[in-house]
């Protein structure tokens, strides 16, 4: 391979030195789509995208899956064949240590783990008959993310800005927001897999260094100014004699976003302009560090959307005890965990409801799995499971799908993960089978060759 | 763009490159070389020889070269191999 450029490249050297690159490598490289807004394929419900990510996997039913049978049978030895499970240490029956409220004119009920999340209850569409098919975290969280067992694939913020392009050229159009829980797996699964590095996330912190590097070293003003217009410049010209090259195009691209970032980032942080009212909303004076650290994730989000990022996600804080893979201790873990993040949830429903933003925006509130019924704690249920949708184009106030009496296995409308992504793919104007991407000779969908649309769940 | 390392190796390269005999022709020519492993074109050195005139005065030549080898470590040839 020649060098357009009128010398012997590095390439070159490598090439003829038999020390080269695979040549599917560099095709791989070279094959990049622009990160430019594209057209979605029919009108969209949802123009922004919120998830809601529960590292660990709650229990259904001691949050969204009310269940007597348990409370009745507690302590007894299931009359039911048990499958194996994770830890398979399996004793009785456990009842749940939570009361069930009715909320709202739906009158779903919710646990007394989620009050906050309740008074939003007109807002949610329950799916209770949630199923993945994998027990152990690490798989089922790259399922949850990407709809492979694997690690690898594009995660569904990766996806959905492939699918969507980006809204402005300040930030990137998928965010993450991480609370300082990486999950089992790691924070890659959030990533763009075989997909372009445009469509990645920016992995955002809410306190302390939200961005590493973001601020200028360059103590002159200007300076980094002049600076970059010298490298546009130099760079412009590599551009010329290498038209043919998406990769310097989008590095180029980067540089320029990364420079916008600067001003962006630290605005979308300033939570110190917001009014005592919304602070007070979101959590922010709470007594509960977690609480205050999920609230400010939260509060974020809004001012992303504002800046034209179309998804976040956002993982759970750190340091709360375990996340929600509560094996053991049910009561103080989930309690926790609840509280850190029931009062910002339901902050962010009511704010962009007041604001008219809600129609138009998608929340997702999903772990990787439920628990089961048993004792010795609850183990990973992923048989069944719940999960609730809100906002742009999802039913309020709609319970759908359910589990047996036991809340075990799913046995009415099941659904899977690949169904989650097909209609949050849908709400977001995009045909989950018509959003492929050419990767080891296969056109790959996040829905795999699986997902279908749930006309009940839809507004 | 903003890396403390990247800034402080530039610093350090810029100081030796200024210290260094040699026109200023000699010097951006040195610096192709050592990046990017071949001569300047003529365009580069008419490039370089107007940057440090932006970048710098007489008095701060020396931070000139300095920002001159933080521009070329950000010089997308500089971190791509294509």
């Amino acid at each position: 391979m020649s060098s357009s450029l009128g010398h012997l490249s590095r390439r070159d050297v490598l090439h003829r030195g038999s020390l080269g690159f695979g040549s599917l490598a560099l095709a791989g490289l070279l094959d990049q789509e622009s990160a430019a807004a594209v057209d979605p394929h029919f009108a969209p419900k949802a123009k922004h995208v919120i998830f809601l990510y529960m590292d660990g996997g709650v229990s259904h039913v001691d949050s969204f899956d009310p269940k007597p049978l348990l409370k009745k049978e507690n302590g007894q030895k299931p009359k039911f064949e048990v499958e194996a499970t994770v830890f398979n240490n399996n004793g009785n029956i456990l009842a749940s240590p939570w009361d069930f409220k009715n909320y709202g004119k739906s009158g779903i009920p919710i646990s007394d783990l989620f009050p906050h999340i309740g008074s939003c209850s007109d807002e949610l569409c329950v799916m209770r008959s949630m199923t993945a098919f994998f027990p152990s975290h690490p798989n089922a969280n790259y399922f949850l993310h990407s709809g492979l067992i694997l690690a690898g694939r594009p995660s569904m913020g990766a996806w959905a800005s492939y699918g969507l392009g980006s809204a402005n050229t300040d930030l990137p159009t998928y965010v993450v927001v991480h609370g300082g829980q990486v999950p089992s797996g790691g924070l890659q699964m959030t990533g763009e897999g075989f997909l372009p590095a445009a469509h990645g996330p920016s992995v955002l912190h809410p306190k302390g260094v939200v961005l590493q590097n973001i601020n200028p070293q360059e103590k002159q003003a200007g300076l980094q100014e002049d600076k970059l217009a010298l490298l546009r410049q130099i760079d412009g010209k590599l551009q010329e004699q290498r038209p043919d090259s998406a990769l310097i195009a989008s590095a180029v691209k980067n540089y320029e976003m990364a420079y916008r970032m600067q001003m962006a980032v630290p605005e979308v942080t300033d939570i110190a302009k917001e009014s005592e009212a919304i602070k007070e909303l979101y959590g922010l004076n709470s007594k509960f560090d977690n609480t205050r650290t999920y609230g400010a994730q939260c509060l974020m989000i809004r001012r992303l959307f504002e800046k034209g990022v179309r998804f976040v996600e956002l993982t759970i804080t750190t340091g709360n005890g375990d996340r929600w893979d509560q094996h053991g201790g049910l009561k103080k873990g989930h309690s926790q965990n609840a509280l850190a993040v029931d009062q910002p949830i339901a902050a962010l429903i009511k704010d962009l409801e007041s604001r008219g933003l809600l129609d138009s925006t998608l929340i997702v509130f999903a772990g990787e799995f439920g628990r089961t019924p048993f004792a010795q704690g609850r183990d990973h249920n992923p048989q069944g499971f719940s999960i609730w949708m809100a906002g742009g184009g999802i039913k309020g106030g709609t319970i759908y799908g359910a589990t047996d009496e036991y809340g075990y296995h799913a046995i009415e409308n099941k659904m899977t993960v690949h169904d989650m992504h097909a209609n949050m793919l849908h709400l977001m104007g995009v045909d989950h089978k018509k959003l492929t991407y050419r990767c080891g000779g296969r056109d790959v969908r996040l829905t795999d060759v699986h997902g279908e649309i749930i006309p009940e769940i839809l507004a | 763009m903003n890396h403390p390392l990247v800034h402080q190796q530039a610093k350090a390269w810029g100081e030796r490159i200024f210290k260094s005999a040699g026109s200023v022709e000699d010097k951006l020519r040195e610096l192709h070389r050592i990046s990017f492993s071949r001569e300047a074109t003529a365009g580069e050195i008419a490039w370089g020889t107007a940057a440090l005139e932006t970048l710098g005065s007489a008095q701060n030549r020396q931070e000139a070269w300095s920002s001159l080898c933080h521009i070329i470590m950000n010089r997308k040839e500089f971190i791509y191999v294509f």
